[in-house]
């Protein structure tokens, strides 16, 4: 009968604009990729976007939905995701399958934005990983090249190739950089994934617009941290290695993006916490004895496939926990 | 004091409301006054038609409590409605006419006995504003268990209004603090309660003058955040009445003067100028409306905007426990699209609930797993839904799930809309 429920105001909040602010690290990012390699990076995240938003509204077509769906901007999310987290070397159709893997399987099976079980980029980035290790993993040399070509494929030859940071850790070398040099990102590695400072200060801005909760992003953060410090790589100094650590592969792009992606992660606090902090011994653990150097895209689709059982168990053991104060506390007074 | 604090911070709305204080209706209108539901037989049978009536002469009894007239006039005859909130009613329709009022014997204050107290409380009609129910029977139910604990238990008068348009409770205790004072004390004389305060949210310089007025003492600053949960310190059994009773009390204790009418908010997107206006109670909402010039397309809503319900019909009468009206031109109604779990609802449950997983359990029909989130906790606040980013109406979910109280729901009801 009632159609207008209360309440009869609400909060200016959208969807829209929590997808928005990820949608804005694109600008720090994409200057900073531009500056290091030219025009490529930036049109290969542009055309994994544009994959995404494509094969998002063939979804809604075979689904019989609105366009209008598009407007939250999840898919464009997801296909920012993928470019940022490819080398800037990799073919332009690449990423581009990893963005249709991402939407036409990990998304519109399951029902779409919001139902979604699995982080969709995660899961693209996992499928390319299997399938083209080598173009995943090859980085150009960030000293010897200012500006890529824009071919198509690359040449083999042309361009002089780099190890990066997780592959010299897996190795079990020091990779040969100064900390400086950490920092800043000036390493060899994916697009978006080797900016330190950026990705810091971006996450902090994420945070404070409330579209990243600091009860995932901080215990994650710190348990990396920890665990790099209590367990230090021979060979290096004990604070060089955990700046090393956490800067190899996508250990900090995943605690950024991937890991405060609303529909895959917990939604009470301490779900959260839990979340972040298993997040991290997990990445750090694939980190160590894993042979990929996304081995934080697979902790993370791990951590999502348990994530509503963390979420629902904290709730419950807290509420029993609070129970148990009582009985114990309130028990002393009345008896 | 609270590790993690809950609840909203709502707009506030109510700067321009209150530098205006309270406003009389401009010319007395006629009054349709609910006297009984409609099944019941007429209790205004033996009143002629053309029967004058003063402005607080009783019409009949309902139990125990009389009913009285907020107008003086004449009476038309009876009428059944249909209000949006209690059903079909049998009405009695007032014309206005002269000034004349009837008022009760005062008895001196220091021969106040609780039971006079409530005597009065029952035979001035004094309704408590915050249910709508007679304060009398409210005390009386009070008083029976908590004899021997008074030193536990607080009296409150509850002036919070945290609400976004609400600002009834505030003008009244502007207006006459120290009669709301005296209602309070004489209530919790009744009682036999030895506490009692007026919890606030006034603004800070209004809060200053209101201490200045009615001593320091007797003010609580409730926190500012919607729902207000903490009425008092920690330790205490709150029992809350309205300000609007303890002052209908104080009137009727020291004046004599029967409750008849209530101050109203009224606001929103429909009105150009919100105010507090004194309305007699039966009077037609659309006359209210019309008399803070209110547009006239617009959706009349019963209570403030976070719990109020839409009223269909814009010819409803004022009936006691409404303290705000408002005139929606704007529907707040979008396209509910999916949970994206950012976890909002849950951040500002008071009742520490998981809102979302209710709605989800409810959305998937485990019905039989509901009853493990406990959704018959929620009070209906509506912070969930004020919240939401993606527009769903997450508190009429939490509410459904809790009425339901671990039966089935019925299967495909939304089909038959």
């Amino acid at each position: 009968m009632n159609k207008y429920l209360a309440p009869h105001i609400r909060t200016e909040a959208k969807t829209g604009h929590m997808m928005m602010d990820v949608l804005l690290a694109l600008v720090p990012l994409g200057i900073f990729s531009y500056i290091n390699y030219g025009l490529r990076p930036l049109i290969i995240v542009l055309l994994t976007m544009l994959t995404a938003i494509l094969c998002e509204a063939i979804c809604c077509i075979l689904r019989r939905r609105s366009l209008a769906a598009l407007g939250d901007g999840s898919a464009a999310v997801t296909g920012m995701l993928i470019g940022l987290i490819m080398s800037p070397m990799v073919d332009y159709w690449v990423p581009m399958i990893g963005a249709a893997i991402a939407i036409f399987v990990a998304k519109a099976p399951f029902g779409g934005f919001g139902r979604n079980v699995f982080n969709p980029a995660a899961v693209g980035v996992a499928a390319l990983t299997y399938c083209f290790p080598q173009q995943m993993f090859t980085y150009p040399a960030i000293s010897s090249v200012t500006t890529l070509p824009l071919e198509m494929t690359l040449p083999a030859d042309s361009i002089i190739v780099e190890q990066s940071i997780a592959a010299h850790l897996q190795a079990g070398a020091a990779p040969a950089l100064s900390r400086t040099q950490l920092l800043l990102g000036d390493f060899a590695g994916p697009i978006g994934a080797t900016a330190p400072l950026i990705l810091v200060a971006f996450v902090t801005y994420m945070m404070v617009r409330r579209t990243a909760s600091p009860w995932t992003v901080i215990p994650y953060f710190v348990t990396c941290v920890a665990i790099a410090w209590l367990f230090p790589l021979s060979g290096m100094g004990r604070i060089y290695g955990t700046v090393a650590q956490v800067c190899a592969g996508y250990v900090l792009f995943s605690g950024v993006f991937l890991l405060n992606d609303p529909v895959t992660t917990p939604r009470f606090w301490l779900g959260r916490l839990f979340y972040g902090f298993f997040t991290a011994i997990l990445v750090m653990l694939l980190q160590r004895i894993g042979r990929v150097e996304a081995s934080s895209c697979f902790a993370i689709l791990i951590m999502n496939a348990v994530s509503p059982i963390i979420d629902r168990w904290s709730w419950h053991g807290l509420r029993r926990l609070k129970k148990l104060v009582h009985r114990v506390t309130g028990g002393g007074v009345n008896g | 004091m609270q590790l993690f604090p809950r609840g909203v911070i709502l707009p506030f709305q109510k700067g321009k409301t209150l530098m205006r204080g309270v406003e009389e209706m401009p010319a007395p209108c006629a009054v349709r006054l609910p006297v009984a539901m409609a099944q019941a037989e007429s209790p205004i049978a033996h009143l002629a038609e053309d029967t004058p009536l003063a402005t607080g002469q009783e019409l009949c009894r309902q139990g125990d409590l009389p009913i009285r007239s907020p107008i003086s006039g004449t009476l038309e005859g009876s009428v059944v409605i249909n209000h949006a909130l209690f059903g079909d009613l049998l009405c009695a329709d007032i014309q206005p006419d002269g000034e004349a009022e009837e008022r009760l014997p005062i008895v001196p204050e220091e021969e106040l006995t609780p039971e006079s107290i409530l005597n009065i409380a029952r035979e001035a009609a004094v309704y408590d504003e915050l249910d709508g129910s007679p304060l009398w029977q409210k005390l009386q139910q009070w008083k029976l268990p908590q004899s021997g604990r008074a030193n536990d238990c607080i009296l409150v008068a509850d002036a919070t209004e945290n609400d976004i348009y609400g600002s009834s409770a505030w003008a009244v205790l502007m207006e006459q603090p120290r009669l709301v004072l005296f209602g309070l004390q004489a209530a919790a004389k009744a009682l036999g309660m030895s506490r009692y305060h007026i919890a606030t949210l006034l603004p800070r310089h209004r809060r200053r003058v209101l201490k200045r007025a009615i001593g320091r003492e007797n003010v609580y600053t409730v926190e500012d955040e919607y729902p207000v949960t903490q009425f008092a310190d920690d330790k205490l059994t709150v029992y809350r009445i309205g300000v609007q009773a303890c002052l209908a009390l104080g009137r009727a204790l020291k004046q004599g003067i029967c409750h008849t009418s209530a101050i109203v908010t009224v606001a929103g997107d429909g009105v150009p100028a919100a105010r507090n206006i004194r309305v007699p109670f039966g009077t037609d909402l659309s006359a209210v409306l019309s008399a803070c010039q209110a547009e006239t397309d617009v959706r009349l809503v019963l209570g403030d905007a976070m719990t109020g319900t839409t009223c269909p019909d814009l010819h409803t009468p004022l009936m006691p426990g409404i303290t705000t009206v408002l005139a929606m031109k704007h529907q707040p109604i979008r396209v509910p699209k999916p949970c994206i779990g950012c976890g909002r609802c849950a951040e500002v449950c008071h009742a520490r609930l998981l809102p979302y997983e209710i709605v989800r359990r409810l959305e998937n029909m485990h019905y039989e797993r509901l009853q493990h989130l406990s959704p018959a906790d929620c009070d209906g606040c509506s912070a969930c839904s004020y919240v939401c980013p993606a527009g769903r109406d997450v508190a009429a979910d939490v509410l459904k799930a809790g009425e339901a109280k671990g039966m089935y729901l019925t299967w495909g009801e939304d089909d038959n809309e």
